[in-house]
């Protein structure tokens, strides 16, 4: 009952403190009504009509106090207070319109790009994956040399105990699908049959996989992802039980994945220099024959180390029988929480990102701090005005607080559209490195996040202006004292500014810094020509090994499958040359050989080296020079002498630089005979340094010991776009072995582009953050010099008056605003050491301290600073000293 | 000194909505003036209070839903807002006084313990 009435009550009061209008002419009438009864009473007692009017208002109490008592139990005037200060402010803003859109616009900028940042961290970093279970799942990379088969799979199965369940996916890469008439292009990827479930994600529409599917002889089975299902099939529930072709082979539809299904790569393939998000159209289940990725999950109470340790003996028992002894006691399995697996690449960058965005935040706060300090000495008459009659100093502080957060809540709502609308760009920035980018957006921790800055901004940018209100002096402010204040609001500007000053620096310096590293990469010497060549994965059918058994006859076959599709290649049309490889340029090239020497030559300190098999023309096709030497040939088969071609990092290595052509490299016993020295290339990024390689001809590979059949195919395009001749090479690949797999068909130049897109979009941003930043400081110094000569303007028109020159006035303008800056910059300088030295690891060919970069930085900043105070200075300049005596 | 009328107001403010509520009870529906006059009939000294201090404790009333206030004439022919007790306001009026009873009577215990 009691609590029903107060409950009653409290949303009454909430209302009228929201409607304050809405009581007060019944107040008045009945208050009126009220004392009208009194007269009548104090007239019948025998006072006269003016008696009992002053009687019957002593009575009641006055009309204006009771107005107040009953406002006070109608509605919580703290609140009526604080929205009769909002909208007051918002009216005055609206009267200074340029102050209020340079404290809006820095601060929608500020808590904008940093809710932006928010948004994604939140998607990637605290988000778990949309997986079932996704703390469990693991990724595991098989030792070097070797690969997961569907045996290891089976064998992994049965005999892990850390490991719960193993799902195996291949891909995606390009397929070429055919529904009903013309061909489609579709990514698609081959999955073991309980992949889907895995995940556990349950279908939109059909079934998911089931075992019988994955037995080899069934009837191949796919299920489509609910986007392309979407795009291509209008979500029509027909396509259920429909055969289609996938590179000439028939597969049947049982399936369509839900639509919060996502594939858990990253990558993607850049058409059109946007990046696409690399996910699949079609899941198939995979044919027995293959290697896969494998995911596992985690039995309860097992650790990433303990599954480690415990597949590596399986591994070597299915895979690792072949090869040598020293590359089974090396052999090493590498299981890898799944979201730190995808999260990896990304967390530098994003660091770099977020910092850059909190610095640019510090930026803009301390610029609206300034600008709210300027407000706040122009107000001083008119706080003073207010305090003389009477406001309470705990209301003028409210007042001061109010117009900071006003600010700051307009800023923090247009950032959150501005977030809106830049999250398909984060998004696109993103695309290709987490697999769940689609969910970045405003959610409620984004909003939260978002909330919390606004009111810390808006709280810290507004204890400026409290400071001006605590240290008020009624007296000296309507004295014409102003100038007596005013010292000190100008140094605590010049603070401000210096402040400003210093962190835009640091940001400069890190873009300049990042930028030059992009530039070292991007027009670094590379050793191959990257125009007009197609690159592809491609994983032979069954049928390539031709019942061999052991590395050495299995390699001779490889050769020979490779050999006869390349000369399928050269009826392709725009084709010119062709080349296969173990892994192609900018890949990871994996596997290597330690104990390594040069024959005659003393052994250096790291004697390792990576191998990779190639085929004839390989640095033909590539265009690679050889220093010396020759190319492999046609004639380098399984049965000629053992050769190798070295790159010179292994020259330099081994022999100093002296020419190794004819000298004899060993390797476990064997004996290769080197035959030619090829250019460097770089390894798997443009950033690494390069290693010694040894290139093997895939003929011979298997002497060593070892044995790969995914190869890296590299086809030249002549007259035409490499692009162009895709879909040729895919048709006669197919046409040649019908069940080859084909993935990541690319060209060499997009590989070379997507290797530099985080140093790209780095330096893009940091470029960006950085000009705004700089715009931001040349408000500050504007606002600084601006209003420096207002104040001064009596004083300047005196100085002119007796005859100062006009170096003299430049001088002192400059001084009261570039100074500070410079001083900023210089006070920067330490700080920017530290930022820069977190740098280190993401710069490329120039030093963090680098000094020309740093003097760039400041110089830049001092530039922009002078071109700031131009127009305050010419104001100055053109002062009739008449008119300046007669100001204020 | 500062502190005394204050103790009174907060003393007043308890007892005020139950004794508008009392009178509302007794007298049926009345206007403000009506209530004060009431008030100081009641009261001890006349003039310790101000009548326009009932307005809080009609507006917390009113609020609460225990009273209900409407426009009419009086008797003399003027216009006067008249505040009657609704349903819930007779309910919480011998809640109220129950409560009340309750505390006074252990005030009073407490107090001839004292003494």
């Amino acid at each position: 009952m009691t609590l029903i009435a107060a409950l009653r009550r409290a949303a009454m009061r909430l209302l009228h403190a929201l409607q304050p209008g809405r009581r007060e002419s019944d107040l008045a009438r009945e208050l009126h009504a009220h004392l009208t009864l009194l007269e009548d009473d104090f007239r019948r007692r025998g006072l006269s009509p003016e008696e009992a009017r002053l009687a019957a208002r002593r009575a009641l109490g006055g009309v204006e106090q009771v107005k107040e008592l009953h406002r006070g139990a109608r509605s919580f005037v703290w609140l009526d207070d604080a929205r009769r200060d909002a909208w007051q402010m918002l009216r005055s803003l609206n009267r200074n319109r340029g102050f209020a859109t340079a404290a809006i616009l820095t601060l929608t900028i500020g808590i904008g790009a940093n809710t932006a940042l928010f948004s994604a961290f939140n998607a990637i970093v605290l988000r778990p994956l949309p997986y079932h279970e996704p703390d469990r799942i693991v990724f595991i990379t098989p030792p070097v040399f070797a690969v997961t088969s569907p045996k290891t799979i089976r064998a992994l199965q049965e005999h892990a105990r850390q490991i719960r369940t193993i799902a195996g996916f291949i891909g995606p890469g390009a397929g070429t699908l055919l529904a009903g008439g013309s061909p489609a292009s579709v990514d698609y990827a081959d999955v073991t049959w309980n992949f889907p479930a895995f995940l556990g994600t349950p279908p939109a529409i059909g079934r998911e996989f089931t075992e019988a599917d994955g037995q080899p002889g069934a009837t191949r089975v796919a299920m489509l992802t609910y986007r392309f299902w979407q795009l291509h099939f209008g979500g029509a529930a027909s396509v259920i039980g429909q055969t289609l072709v996938l590179n000439n082979t028939p597969v049947t539809i049982v399936g369509v994945t839900s639509p919060a299904f996502r594939f858990p790569v990253t990558g993607a393939r850049p058409s059109a220099g946007i990046a696409e998000d690399l996910q699949p159209g079609l899941l198939r289940v995979a044919s027995a024959s293959i290697w896969m990725n494998v995911l596992g999950r985690l039995a309860p109470g097992a650790t990433v180390a303990g599954a480690s340790a415990e597949l590596l003996p399986i591994y070597r028992d299915v895979e690792l029988n072949g090869v040598s002894q020293s590359l089974r006691d090396s052999a090493r399995v590498e299981v890898v929480l799944l979201h730190e697996q995808l999260a990896a690449a990304l967390r530098p960058w994003l660091l770099l990102v977020m910092g850059t965005v909190a610095l640019v935040l510090l930026v803009s706060s301390a610029n609206v701090a300034n600008l709210l300090l300027a407000r706040a000495s122009t107000r001083q008459r008119e706080v003073a005005v207010r305090a003389a009659i009477g406001a309470a100093r705990s209301r003028l502080i409210r007042m001061a607080l109010t117009e900071s957060l006003v600010l700051a809540a307009v800023g923090g709502l247009l950032a959150l559209v501005l977030t809106s609308w830049t999250g398909t760009a984060v998004r696109q920035l993103l695309a290709d490195r987490m697999p769940h980018v689609d969910e970045i957006g405003i959610d409620w921790p984004v909003f939260a996040f978002n909330a919390a800055l606004t009111t810390v901004i808006g709280l810290v940018c507004g204890v400026a202006s409290v400071s001006g209100v605590r240290r008020l002096d009624i007296a000296a402010a309507f004295g014409d004292g102003s100038t007596r204040t005013v010292s000190s609001k100008t140094r605590a500007r010049q603070c401000l500014l210096s402040v400003e000053a210093g962190l835009t620096f640091v940001l400069v310096l890190g873009a300049l810094l990042v930028a030059q590293t992009f530039r070292n990469l991007e027009s670094k010497e590379r050793g191959f020509d990257t125009r007009d060549v197609l690159t592809l994965r491609l994983s032979p059918g069954p049928g390539w090994r031709a019942g061999a058994a052991d590395a050495p006859t299995a390699a001779a076959a490889l050769a020979t499958y490779l050999g006869r599709l390349s000369e399928r290649m050269s009826t392709v049309p725009g084709a010119s040359s062709v080349a296969f490889a173990s892994a192609g340029p900018l890949a990871p090239s994996g596997p290597g050989f330690s104990g390594v020497t040069v024959k005659g030559l003393p052994a250096p300190a790291h004697q390792d080296v990576s191998v990779l098999s190639v085929t004839p023309h390989y640095f033909d096709t590539l265009r690679t020079p050889l220093v010396g030497g020759r190319e492999f040939t046609e004639s380098d088969t399984s049965a000629s002498e053992p050769v190798v071609i070295v790159n010179q990092a292994l020259q330099r290595r081994f022999a100093a630089g002296r020419s190794l052509v004819d000298a004899t490299l060993l390797i476990n016993n064997h004996e290769l005979t080197i035959v030619g020295v090829a250019s460097d290339m770089p390894g798997n990024t443009l950033r690494d340094e390069i290693q010694p390689v040894m290139y093997v001809p895939v003929s011979q590979l298997g002497r060593l010991g070892v044995m790969t059949a995914q190869m890296t195919m590299m086809v030249r395009a002549q007259g035409v776009r490499a692009a162009a001749i895709a879909n040729g090479v895919r048709r006669s690949i197919w046409a040649f072995d019908s069940s080859a797999v084909v993935a990541d068909v690319t060209t060499l130049e997009d590989r070379v582009d997507t290797s530099l897109r985080t140093e790209r979009q780095s330096a893009v941003i940091l470029s960006t953050l950085a000009l705004i930043a700089l715009l931001i400081a040349a408000i500050g110094v504007y606002g600084v010099a601006t209003y420096a000569v207002t104040q001064r303007t009596r004083e300047l028109g005196i100085r002119v008056a007796l005859g100062a020159e006009q170096r003299d006035i430049v001088r002192l303008v400059l001084g009261q605003s570039v100074l500070p800056t410079i001083a900023g910059i210089l006070a920067g300088v330490p700080l920017a050491f530290g930022g820069a030295q977190l740098l280190t690891s993401m710069l490329y060919g120039v030093d963090a301290l680098d000094v020309p970069s740093f003097l760039g930085a400041a110089a830049t900043l001092t530039l922009v600073a002078v071109t700031a105070t131009i127009t305050p200075t010419r104001r100055v300049l053109r002062l009739d000293p008449v008119e300046a005596l007669k100001s204020e | 000194m500062a502190s005394e009328p204050k103790t009174r107001v907060e003393l007043l403010q308890g007892t005020l909505d139950l004794i508008v509520l009392q009178a509302l009870a007794t007298m049926g529906p009345q206007h403000a003036y009506a209530l004060a006059t009431r008030l100081e009939q009641v009261a001890d000294h006349p003039l310790t209070l101000n009548q326009g201090t009932l307005y809080p404790a009609l507006v917390r009333l009113e609020q609460k839903g225990w009273i209900k206030g409407t426009w009419r004439t009086t008797d003399s022919n003027r216009e006067a807002k008249y505040y009657a007790l609704t349903a819930a306001g007779t309910k919480a009026l011998s809640q109220q006084t129950e409560k009340w009873r309750r505390l006074s009577a252990l005030v009073d215990k407490l107090l001839a313990g004292e003494a």
